[in-house]
């Protein structure tokens, strides 16, 4: 069954002054019932993205078409999207069941209508009984929950979610996480969220558009992103990442060799055997991808280097260590999972790295 | 996040045309009842003979009946202020510094000139120390209170409050390491006030000052009440106007009124936004009070206790004078100086004047600072600072244009109540203009998009959400104007008829024909009106956190 286009971005361009914050960028779909992050550092445009997809920019160029139809200037309370904001907004004045109402009553629907739907939303954000209390009155994972209510009451085609965990503490986070993709699957909503936390944006997504100085960097499901960066940024931004330059010189065997400060590698990674000899070549290699093994005797077996751990870093989970390898500017970082039982090495211990027969790689 | 200010040619106004027929009606408003009498005032000072030069200027320099109107003001300006500001500083300095007893008596007597016409002290001064008054009652010794004694007097007692406040919290927020630094290296206490607790004031002080100048300046009441004939350029402009007719020679008094005061507004709103150079670096330490040296502390303290008992001592008259037949000479209680048909039909008028005004005031400044905040319209600080025209230009100034502008077709008002509504209208404009500003920086502008972005329009928006919102700035500017209404006179002074006639301006009337019992009773129930007034202001500033008498 063919997906259904809820919005497309064309050629989007948003100038503050001469300050370009969104730079003729283009998506070509978001489907209905899709989770969709913007995902940058803070500055990348991601918001304003946002905001000009809720109406409260205008864009100075391009279009965003909602339905197959423009929808550029049309003003956000004709639109069919909801935000909620990063601090809420919710109306202080009025009680958590007048502000998730407001947006039903201005629609004019019945009184019936208007409480049946309240009381329904209230059930799926777990708010019962909280519904004559004032904003003031709500601890902070509440008040998130009735901007969620508010804005998914009214039922947009889609919903904008402005980073809208990063002012509550780290457990709640994770847990309104989780809230928020329960009930966003449970109603099928199209939902566009923005954030900078890489985490949040792995663990919700069902695609993530990176982006970068106003520009996409990379779209694509968090395992594409994690797995297959496009560049060298994308790469670095979610988790850690050990990037090492080199050229291929050849293949053998169905693998490509590419020679690297660390020594030669060779990669089975059938995606970019078709890249040519003689072209510059960025490994990417995932810390939990290395195997860590103590130094017995000289090393010979394929991808295979030695190294001395500079420090370590004990987290419980994993050991991440970082560790100095000859010929390589900067550290390598390797991660370690279940450590428990496993010993940690310490400072100054030789070790052999293990890195992977097939990994990904970037072209310069 | 570059996402912050949307700005583009028409601000934020575009497809808003209800806001932008507001946006053009309150600025067709402001051009007709700030700007328009100001200029003609400014004209006006120009002709001469039909013509346009300077010859009004030249005439006002050359002959000493005009000009040392100028010098006395200036004198005045400048004596009143220098004793405001030594006052102020002794009682903060009493109250913050040292350990000596009667700090909350200190703080209410500084303070309670805020709840009085601001020529009260005029009137007690003339019981106290007219040629008939308390001191000759007692001592048989006459004096003579009017003129430059009595209004200096006067004057730094009604501004006091001003001073005190600001001084207060110029010193409130020293840093006391400073001080303590400087006698943990070896400065004397003496050497400590000099070299850094008022060099480090100074700012401060020198922001007090320029506002209780020009409140000095501006001040009509005192002067007419007791200037005892002294020429000031509020109250020449006045009897040139009145008794001349001479409106070219009060128009170039006005526009040299003017100069002064807008001058010092530009400079505090401007130049002067943070205030002082107060250093507050790293964490405070909070400090115990130490032993002040007896020849620091006594001399302040003194200072201020006399002050404030003069203060009190001026209530006290006033009440007194009210409630007795002819005080000091028929000490019979009485309430008949109550109850007098003029005086209570005056009060009504003044009651009705000041709600009306509140009433226009508070809507319209608060749809203003919304549409300036929020809607950015194109030349928003220019509008800002029409608005605020109406307040610092002095009220004989905003007398004055109104009657030129406003005696002839097509906007004959003069003699109507509803100059006079105008008048106080848009000369309290700005107060509530900044609070509602003041109010409108602390609501979160998402709160609005939220509502926008939930389907309400910009006009549901407004009066759902960012109304209810602000209704304490509202309420705070509605408090204000009519606070002010109460007892204004320099502006309306000017606009009055017969039937018009307002409590403030009679009491004035009363207390120049010796009246002095009728004219307490007014003043004593005006105290009432404000001071009620005033705790309301007062609980609505607390409860809300707006601010209301900045640059009061």
């Amino acid at each position: 069954m063919e997906d259904e286009i809820v919005l497309q971005i064309r050629n989007l361009t948003k100038k503050f002054g001469s300050v370009v914050a969104v730079n003729n960028l283009t998506i070509d779909r978001i489907n209905k019932g899709e989770f969709v992050t913007f995902l940058g550092p803070s500055g990348c445009g991601k918001t304003t993205l946002l905001r000009m997809i809720g109406g409260f920019y205008y864009p100075t160029s391009g279009d965003i078409i909602m339905h197959g139809q423009r929808i550029n200037d049309i003003p956000p309370e004709n639109r069919k999207t909801s935000m909620v904001f990063q601090n809420y907004a919710l109306f202080p004045h009025m009680t958590v069941y007048d502000n998730i109402a407001y947006g039903l009553k201005i629609r004019k629907l019945t009184h019936e209508e208007i409480d049946r739907r309240v009381r329904e939303i209230i059930k799926i954000v777990q708010l019962e009984g909280m519904e004559k209390r004032k904003p003031n009155e709500l601890s902070g994972g509440q008040q998130q929950r009735v901007a969620l209510a508010r804005c998914i009451v009214i039922e947009p085609e889609v919903i904008l979610l402005d980073e809208p965990l990063s002012n509550l503490d780290a457990t709640l986070r994770v847990l309104m996480r989780e809230e928020i993709r329960r009930i966003q699957k449970s109603l099928n909503l199209t939902t566009i969220f923005v954030t900078h936390d890489q985490e949040e944006a792995m663990s919700m997504s069902d695609r993530i558009v990176v982006m970068k100085d106003g520009e996409i960097q990379q779209i694509g499901t968090p395992e594409e992103i994690y797995e297959k960066p496009s560049n060298t940024f994308v790469a670095s931004f979610i988790g850690y990442i050990n990037l090492i330059e080199g050229r291929v010189i050849g293949k053998k065997d169905r693998s490509l060799v590419i020679d690297t400060p660390i020594g030669k590698l060779t990669n089975k990674n059938v995606e970019i055997l078709g890249i040519s000899t003689g072209r510059k070549i960025i490994s990417v290699i995932r810390p939990e991808s290395i195997e860590l093994k103590k130094q017995t005797s000289g090393i010979n077996a394929e991808n295979t280097i030695s190294g001395k751990v500079k420090n370590y870093t004990y987290i419980g989970s994993i050991v991440r260590y970082t560790i100095e390898v000859k010929g390589l500017q900067n550290n390598m970082i390797v991660s370690v999972s279940n450590p428990h039982g496993k010993g940690v090495f310490k400072e100054g211990s030789v070790v052999t790295l293990i890195l992977p027969k097939n990994f990904h790689c970037i072209q310069e | 996040m570059a996402d912050q200010v949307e700005r583009s040619k028409i601000g934020e106004l575009r497809g808003d045309p209800f806001f932008i027929v507001l946006t053009i009606l309150m600025t067709i408003l402001l051009l007709l009842f700030v700007v328009y009498p100001v200029t003609s005032v400014l004209i006006t000072s120009f002709r001469s003979e039909g013509q346009i030069s300077l010859q009004n200027y030249r005439d006002f320099f050359r002959y000493s009946y005009y000009y040392r109107a100028m010098i006395n003001s200036l004198i005045l300006g400048v004596i009143t202020t220098t004793v405001v500001v030594i006052v102020s500083f002794a009682i903060s300095y009493t109250i913050s510094k040292t350990d000596l007893p009667l700090k909350q008596f200190l703080r209410t007597g500084a303070l309670l000139p805020l709840i009085s016409p601001p020529f009260i002290f005029s009137l007690a001064l003339i019981i106290i120390a007219g040629r008939r008054g308390l001191i000759y009652k007692l001592t048989g010794i006459s004096t003579n209170i009017y003129g430059w004694p009595g209004l200096i007097i006067a004057q730094t007692l009604s501004f006091l409050p001003l001073g005190f406040l600001m001084v207060n919290n110029v010193l409130q927020s020293l840093n006391p390491n400073l001080e303590e630094a400087s006698l943990d290296l070896g400065a004397s206490q003496v050497k400590t006030l000099f070299k850094v607790i008022i060099p480090l004031a100074l700012p401060g002080l020198f922001k007090a000052s320029l506002l209780v100048f020009i409140m000095s300046l501006a001040d009509f009441g005192n002067p007419m009440l007791i200037g005892g004939g002294l020429p000031i350029m509020a109250t020449d402009a006045y009897n040139l106007w009145i008794g001349e007719q001479n409106m070219e020679m009060a128009s170039v008094f006005c526009v040299l009124l003017i100069i002064p005061s807008v001058f010092v507004y530009v400079i505090q709103n401007y130049f002067l936004k943070e205030g002082s150079f107060v250093t507050v670096s790293g964490q405070m330490v909070g400090t115990e009070r130490r032993k002040i040296s007896w020849y620091i502390q006594y001399p302040m303290f003194l200072l201020a206790l006399f002050v404030c008992l003069t203060i009190f001592a001026s209530f006290t008259v006033i009440f007194l004078s009210s409630i007795t037949k002819l005080f000091m000479i028929n000490n019979k209680l009485t309430l008949e100086h109550f109850s007098s048909y003029a005086g209570w039909k005056a009060l009504k008028n003044s009651f009705m004047v000041s709600t009306v005004a509140a009433v226009i005031t508070s809507i319209t400044s608060i749809v203003f600072s919304y549409i300036l905040v929020r809607k950015k319209p194109a030349g928003k600080e220019l509008l800002e600072f029409i608005a605020l025209l109406g307040f610092a230009v002095p009220g004989t100034v905003m007398g004055i244009g109104y009657i030129l502008v406003f005696n002839k077709p097509p906007f004959l008002l003069t003699g109507t109540i509803a100059i006079i509504i105008l008048n106080i209208t848009f000369r309290e404009f700005p107060v509530g203009l900044e609070a509602g500003i003041s109010k409108l920086y602390q609501i979160d502008k998402s709160i609005e998009e939220a509502s926008r972005d939930l389907g309400a329009s910009s006009i549901k928006t407004f009066i759902t959400v960012a109304l209810p919102l602000m209704s304490s700035a509202f309420a705070a500017s509605f408090l204000y104007t009519f606070m002010v209404g109460m007892i204004t006179i320099s502006a309306v002074i000017f606009l009055i008829a017969p039937g018009t006639n307002l409590a403030s301006l009679l009491i004035l009337r009363l207390a120049e024909t010796g009246n002095i019992g009728k004219a307490s009773a007014m003043a004593v129930m005006l105290t009432i009106i404000v001071m009620i007034s005033l705790m309301l202001l007062k609980q609505v500033s607390k409860r809300t956190n707006v601010e209301v008498l900045k640059g009061f």
